[in-house]
């Protein structure tokens, strides 16, 4: 699959998702005034990549957000769930999901949506 | 403007305006209107957990008004919702006020979901966050953008005391009414 590049907006984040060494980010805003709409492309990437039955190997997707809106909220559930699927499958995906110390609303955020993905291995990372 | 009337245009004097527009609101509006709040939050020195606690509940007031509101002026090919948001402090505590016009349609569904938010406590308030969060059937039903109602919830979930709102009909408006939302973060 091609490189994913999408650049931040002042509504969206940067998304880059390097198959090539398996890395995947979301960094920045997200606040569209449609998150379905926006996480779309993305979620239909994930599930392109999920389904692609590639060989073993980690996939790192590291997630850190200034701020989310409810409805990227939502987004956001949708895509962790469908990686959950495929960690179910057998896929082996870490999830860092990146705060800064003293948000605790995003930390809080982050076990929300992640607390009930048993078989994603995570980790909630505070930075400065 | 001198700080003699600027200090006149403030509501009261245990109040200090901080932010308020008024006027179209689209998602670049949203956009800018909500930088110039982050700025001003920052320039008084406000903490940062409540800074984003404010502006938060101001992304939703505002995307509300886009999702909820009806449009306004039939000459514009592009719809344009309008409305107005106001935050201020009292004390310790920011205030933020929305006001928008609604379709009667609309009305009922808005006035029984904010009726029902306000009884709930912040453990009733939390767990429906999370119940329409990883629940799927919320997707589809309860928001056309995705947000399976979770924008109110948030509003909720920000907030130091229950949301309030108030429903006033506008005669010279085809039977819509003004919808008001007041919430106050700590």
């Amino acid at each position: 699959m091609e490189r994913l590049t999408l650049p931040a907006t002042p509504f969206t984040p940067l998304v880059d998702f390097d198959y090539a060494s398996r890395a995947f980010i979301l960094q920045g805003e997200s606040y569209p005034e449609n998150a379905a709409e926006f996480y779309g492309p993305i979620l239909s990437a994930l599930r392109e990549y999920t389904n692609g039955g590639e060989p073993s190997g980690k996939t790192t997707v590291t997630l850190q957000f200034a701020y989310v809106n409810s409805s990227s909220t939502r987004s956001l559930q949708q895509l962790l769930t469908l990686l959950d699927g495929a960690a179910r499958e057998g896929a082996n995906i870490e999830v860092r999901w990146l705060v800064e110390i003293d948000d605790d609303a995003m930390a809080e955020l982050g076990v929300d949506l992640l607390g009930d993905k048993h078989a994603l291995s995570y980790e909630i990372i505070n930075t400065q | 403007m001198s700080s003699i009337v600027a200090y006149r245009m403030m509501p009261e004097s245990s109040e200090r305006e901080i932010f308020s527009y008024s006027g179209a609101v689209s998602a670049g509006i949203v956009g800018a209107t909500g930088e110039s709040l982050r700025a001003r939050l920052a320039a008084l020195d406000v903490e940062s957990h409540r800074a984003r606690k404010i502006f938060s509940s101001f992304v939703e007031l505002a995307y509300n008004i886009i999702h909820h509101g009806e449009p306004e002026g039939a000459r514009d090919v592009k719809i344009v919702r309008c409305g107005s948001i106001e935050v201020w402090q009292e004390e310790q505590r920011y205030h933020l006020r929305s006001r928008s016009l609604i379709s009667a349609v609309n009305a009922p569904p808005i006035e029984q979901r904010l009726a029902a938010l306000r009884a709930l406590t912040p453990e009733q308030i939390r767990f429906e966050f999370r119940l329409r969060l990883t629940n799927l059937q919320y997707t589809v039903d309860a928001s056309p953008t995705g947000g399976a109602g979770l924008g109110l919830l948030t509003i909720a979930r920000n907030a130091v005391e229950p949301i309030d709102f108030e429903l006033v009909p506008v005669p010279s408006h085809d039977g819509r009414l003004q919808l008001t939302i007041h919430t106050v973060v700590q």
